[in-house]
């Protein structure tokens, strides 16, 4: 009976002091019965081995006192999906300005590249993981305090229908009138582009004749013409074909990282803009000169941001189509129109 | 060594889940007369309605902290037992349990055999 009072001592260590006593000795009836059960049937006392049997069937002492705990949560289910939603976003907010962030100090910091790639990103994930960290910490004590004393009473008597969300646009189809506008904003920017090199004046107007771009930057001309074609080629293609939904994103994320890596090389053939004939104009004009090519290093700065971003959302929706595409090659539930998947979750 | 198949793991958990609702009102109904712990297991077993020790203990307690059951340490066979019976409070809500499991009952018999009728 020892490794009766053993297993016992056991399952007693994991219980509250308040029960422990009380259940200890109930499980300890529950024990004895049976063995007293099985002994008069084989007509023998139990052997170590048979007793080894009916402890182990009961199951490690832990698991049998964890039974008889109330069921602790620090975020119940009420509040937990709304939890769970905050934690998501609140790591997006962290984790793309932290990849932005990161891709202007790859491409734009030489003693950022110089150092080992290791360390530096590993000096720069640090800070990401700190940030992370403290918000887990902080949203999940205000949901755990939420969780304490907002009553599941009170949440159903607030709620209204007033509050429910609009219907989400149909996901499953790109809207013409949307391929339409991008068709024309990126046929008539192509068209802008393709007239350039012949009429300078529609890019610099009255003072083309003043000033020229800087001829280091004509190697750029045809990926940028490249980028705006694929532009103008998704419209078309989308017009035809709306349901494929996955070629804006596609496209989108393609001309981001190649409209950023052209730019990280354009930005750095200074200046961008200088006089046709610096003798006779630079006492008047190479004041006008120094702000324009200030004015350029900005807006190509921003540009630069602008991509970085596109190129977040981008990658992101991708990821999206393909999680739904594989899903679909898996035989999961089919898609219905507002993107959203039948049953989800297995509720109707 | 055997190994479930995914199938075999989701038939288990649902007959759990089914099972799971029943064991109050098996345990319920096995206390209208007093029993302990063991003897109610057996009991519970022989109807068909198998219950581990660590389903059923925890499961008399909640019972009796809610109020629906009573219970008492007693000496029998020269040793200490806990008897468990129905309070008044159990038998009115067991009554209750009863008339809604019945309903239950007719109405998913009516169910699934619209539902057989269907799949013909």
């Amino acid at each position: 009976m020892e490794l009766v009072e053993r297993y016992l001592q056991a399952v007693k260590f994991w219980l509250p002091s308040e029960k422990q006593d009380d259940i200890i000795a109930e499980l300890r009836d529950d024990i004895r019965s049976e063995i007293d059960e099985q002994e008069a049937a084989l007509g023998h006392p139990l052997e170590k081995g048979d007793l080894e049997t009916l402890l182990k069937r009961r199951g490690p002492p832990v698991l049998v006192a964890e039974r008889f705990l109330p069921q602790r949560h620090l975020i119940g289910p009420m509040w937990f999906p709304i939890y769970w939603f905050v934690l998501r976003l609140a790591l997006a907010f962290n984790v793309v300005p932290w990849l932005i962030g990161w891709l202007i100090l790859v491409f734009n910091s030489a003693s950022f590249r110089a150092a080992h790639p290791g360390m530096s990103l590993f000096a720069t994930l640090s800070t990401l993981w700190t940030t992370v960290w403290i918000q887990f910490a902080v949203i999940t004590l205000i949901f755990a305090v939420l969780d304490r004393y907002h009553s599941r009473e009170k949440f159903i008597e607030q709620w209204s229908t007033k509050q429910l969300p609009r219907l989400k646009k149909d996901r499953t189809r790109v809207s013409r009138a949307e391929s339409a506008f991008n068709l024309a904003f990126n046929g008539i920017f192509l068209y802008w582009l393709l007239s350039v090199p012949a009429w300078p004046w529609m890019a610099f107007g009255p003072a083309a004749a003043l000033f020229h771009l800087n001829p280091a930057l004509h190697v750029y001309y045809a990926p940028v013409v490249l980028f705006v074609l694929i532009g103008v080629v998704q419209a078309v293609l989308n017009l035809w074909r709306p349901e494929w939904t996955w070629l804006p994103p596609a496209t989108g994320l393609a001309t981001s990282i190649g409209g950023l890596f052209v730019l990280n090389f354009a930005m750095k053939i200074y200046p961008y803009v200088s006089l046709l004939d610096p003798a006779a104009n630079f006492a008047r004009y190479g004041h006008v000169v120094y702000v324009l090519n200030i004015v350029v290093l900005l807006s190509l700065g921003c540009v630069w941001l602008g991509l970085a971003i596109a190129c977040g959302v981008h990658a992101f929706q991708c990821f999206a189509h393909l999680r739904r595409w594989i899903k679909r090659s898996d035989g999961a539930s089919p898609v219905l129109p507002g993107g959203v998947a039948d049953f989800p979750n297995g509720r109707s | 060594m055997e190994h479930s198949s995914p199938a075999t793991d989701l038939f288990e958990n649902l007959r759990l889940e089914l099972r799971r609702g029943c064991l109050v009102l098996a345990v319920l109904s096995a206390l209208r007369s007093e029993q302990y712990g063991y003897t109610l297991r057996k009991a519970l077993a022989d109807q068909g309605m198998e219950m581990d020790e660590g389903t059923l203990y925890p499961l008399l307690r909640r019972l009796e902290s809610q109020g629906l059951l009573l219970s008492q340490w007693r000496e029998e066979d020269k040793r200490n037992k806990r008897f468990y019976r129905l309070s008044p409070d159990g038998k009115i809500i067991l009554k209750q349990l009863l008339a809604e499991w019945e309903t239950i009952g007719s109405s998913l018999d009516g169910i699934v055999k619209e539902s057989r009728h269907g799949t013909r």
